[in-house]
């Protein structure tokens, strides 16, 4: 077990910054997930860490040792790449072997080692075999174990299951969560699922163009995105944004032809004009027809997505706005019809579209 | 992926590949039938008359030591040649991956020795080692070695074995630095978080991932030797001293129009032909059966 410490981590190619003064400490034994979109920065992160490639500016510090300057096979660490990067000449067997006869083991260690893993990976009956024999979901194991084999004090991850069917995927996510609660090791996963990232980690780092938009555990970052960036990429379907504003204390949004506002709480902001509310598919819900004193904003059913056990609807609103809803209620209700959504304001997160952050005020609003 | 095309008319693919029919008609197939007619029969002195003779020709060179000498000889330098050629270039390639990936311009250079004709790369290396005018047989001399391929059999064949290196080894380095280009770079990185320094990456990774590679040469760069350096040994050292760099092809040369034994002489090509056509037969099988791992 060992802890990361990163120091105002830059990271330029040429003049281009890939990675812009990141700092974070991940704890000893924690399941990291580093999340964000394509191109963002995530690999060049964990290949730093892993000391693939240099550090530009700042400190990354492995139980307190500073390694910039320290070669990948003197980090104690281990690392699954996402095309697994098994040595295609060798048998699963050697492959796995490979680090361990480099490490000076005896051929009699090396042997039980190997077997406990292949045991723990349940890939004993593979050990002959050559990586382009194997399956995808075997070529995966092997290179799980090919890290685990050698016990490092961190695990590094680039989206090892992306290559992985759907299916495939979600059982190796169980058996991964599975490995890292019996290992206890430090573990940086990095992948741009966010189911992935909110069901394996500890705690999440949404990163965006090189730069931390928010570090927290999988409840915070759904509960209480701090960046409308957040926001956007945690939890699936993506929330709504609506515009709005404070008039009167009151929130209003700012949908044409249709009043519907709440009560804000009185508090200065520059700003009251100008605002974006964010409310998560799963926290709208979907009326037929309106109670008395219930408020509510009419759209039309455009679309309905049948999951099983939820189902998402897509409301056009008028002038090109739309919502989409979740629940998990059968409602009887079919594509075009005129239907009402109803809003819980404790469930609403506001942000300021100029700065892109979360304002203080939504936890406020009763 | 070679993608199959379909022509409308049926005969423009044989128009197209007529003049290609043709300089192998004329310029292969032709003379080859011809060397193998020509190694069945013995000529008088005189080139009047011929007489058919079946395999005469060939057991006369199997019992001929000077024949199995020249074998033996054209084995040493063609392993030799491979070897250097093979050697320098795959470290050439190694540095020349790493340092600079992409600079294609530099590997333009690296190309133009192969661009080289035989002759003018032996010309090239004979002027280098002249025992009188050389400038690289000076500082041999200035470092005490006495340089005379002229009458030293060894430094002979040895200089032969540079001159024929030199203009493979571009050749060599464009195929390893392809090969080597296609080994994905995250295995060697997974290597170096194993523990791997870059020796040892090398050894256990690269190189044997570079085996179908470093096999095609091998069969290319013997084919070479065997076929391809006559103008070389002809423009440094003309077989001598005393038949020192004889190697076969030069013998077929050298016993055709100088001994004027042609039968002997086409028999000898016709071994010759036997033995790139066996070779490039292991080619084919093998490559066949790991063109991928
Ligand atoms: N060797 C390199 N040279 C120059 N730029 C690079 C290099 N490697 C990465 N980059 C740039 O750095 C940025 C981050 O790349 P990185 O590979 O870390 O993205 P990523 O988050 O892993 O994306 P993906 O999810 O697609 O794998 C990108 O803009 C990329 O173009
Ligand atoms: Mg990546």
């Amino acid at each position: 077990m060992a802890d990361i410490l990163l120091e105002d981590l830059v990271k330029t190619y040429g003049d281009h910054e890939a990675i812009h003064r990141i700092s974070c400490h991940i704890k000893p034994g924690e399941f990291m997930v580093i999340v964000g979109p394509s191109g963002c920065g995530k690999s060049t992160l964990l290949r730093m860490i892993a000391g693939l490639e240099t550090v530009t500016r700042g400190n990354i510090r492995i139980n307190g040792q500073c390694v910039n300057r320290i070669e990948p096979k003197d980090r104690d660490i281990a690392m699954v790449f996402q095309n697994y990067a098994l040595y295609p000449h060798m048998t699963v067997f050697n492959n796995m072997a490979y680090g361990l006869k480099l490490r000076k083991m005896t051929k009699p260690e090396i042997q039980t080692r190997v077997r406990e893993c292949a045991d723990l990976l349940q890939i004993g009956h593979l050990l002959d075999r050559k990586p382009k024999e194997l399956s995808g979901g075997q070529r995966q194991r092997v290179a799980m174990g090919r890290a685990i084999i050698r016990k490092p004090s961190v695990f590094l991850f680039d989206e090892p299951l992306s290559n992985l069917d759907a299916k495939l995927r979600q059982s190796m996510r169980v058996e991964l969560k599975g490995l890292h609660t019996r290992l206890k090791t430090t573990m940086v996963y990095v992948t741009h699922d966010q189911v992935e990232a909110m069901t394996l980690a500890d705690r999440i780092m949404v990163l965006n163009e090189g730069q931390i938009e928010q570090v927290g555990t999988p409840d915070v970052l759904y509960e209480r995105p701090e960046t409308i960036f957040t926001a956007q990429f945690i939890g699936s379907p993506e929330m709504n944004f609506i515009k709005a504003r404070i008039v009167d204390q009151t929130l209003v949004f700012d949908i044409k032809d249709q009043g519907i506002s709440f009560p804000a709480p009185d508090i200065e902001l520059s700003n009251t004009e100008n605002l974006i509310c964010g409310i998560r598919p799963e926290h709208i819900t979907l009326h037929g027809a309106l109670d008395s004193g219930q408020a509510g904003i009419k759209g039309r059913i455009q679309l309905i997505e049948r999951l099983g056990s939820d189902t998402l609807y897509y409301i056009d609103l008028s002038h090109d706005r739309r919502l989409t809803i979740k629940t998990h209620l059968n409602l009887p209700l079919q594509i075009h019809d005129e239907v009402y959504a109803g809003f819980s304001p404790d469930r609403f997160h506001l942000f300021d579209p100029a700065s892109g952050k979360r304002l203080p005020l939504s936890e406020k609003i009763t | 992926m070679l993608k199959p095309v379909h022509f409308k008319s049926s005969i423009l693919p044989y128009l197209l590949v007529f003049p290609q029919i043709i300089i192998t008609l004329v310029f292969f197939i032709w003379p080859a039938s011809q060397a193998l007619y020509q190694s069945f029969l013995v000529e008088d002195a005189f080139g009047l008359s011929s007489e058919f003779v079946w395999l005469d020709n060939f057991t006369a060179l199997f019992s001929d030591p000077d024949y199995l000498n020249s074998f033996l000889r054209t084995f040493f330098f063609s392993m030799a040649t491979a070897s250097l050629s093979m050697g320098f270039s795959l470290m050439l390639a190694v540095k020349t991956d790493r340092v600079i990936r992409f600079a294609t311009p530099y590997r333009a250079l690296l190309i133009w020795p192969y661009a080289v004709a035989p002759v003018v790369a032996g010309t090239l290396w004979m002027f280098m080692f002249d025992p009188t005018l050389g400038l690289a047989a000076w500082w041999l001399k200035t470092a005490g070695i006495s340089w005379n391929h002229r009458m030293n059999g060894n430094q002979a064949m040895l200089l032969i074995i540079f001159a024929a290196s030199w203009k493979q080894i571009s050749y060599n380095f464009l195929f390893f630095i392809a090969g080597l280009q296609a080994i994905p770079k995250s295995l060697i990185e997974a290597a170096a978080i194993d523990g791997a320094g870059r020796t040892r990456q090398f050894w256990s990774i690269v190189f044997p991932l570079l085996s179908p590679t470093t096999f095609f040469l091998l069969v290319v760069n013997v084919v070479y030797t065997f076929f391809d350096t006559f103008g070389i040994v002809h423009a440094v050292t003309k077989g001598g001293p005393a038949g020192a760099t004889k190697i076969l092809v030069y013998k077929v040369y050298n016993d055709g129009f100088i001994g004027l034994d042609l039968g002997g002489s086409a028999a000898q090509s016709v071994i010759l032909m036997i033995i790139v056509i066996a070779l490039t037969i292991i080619q084919f099988k093998y490559i066949e059966r790991r063109v991928e791992y």
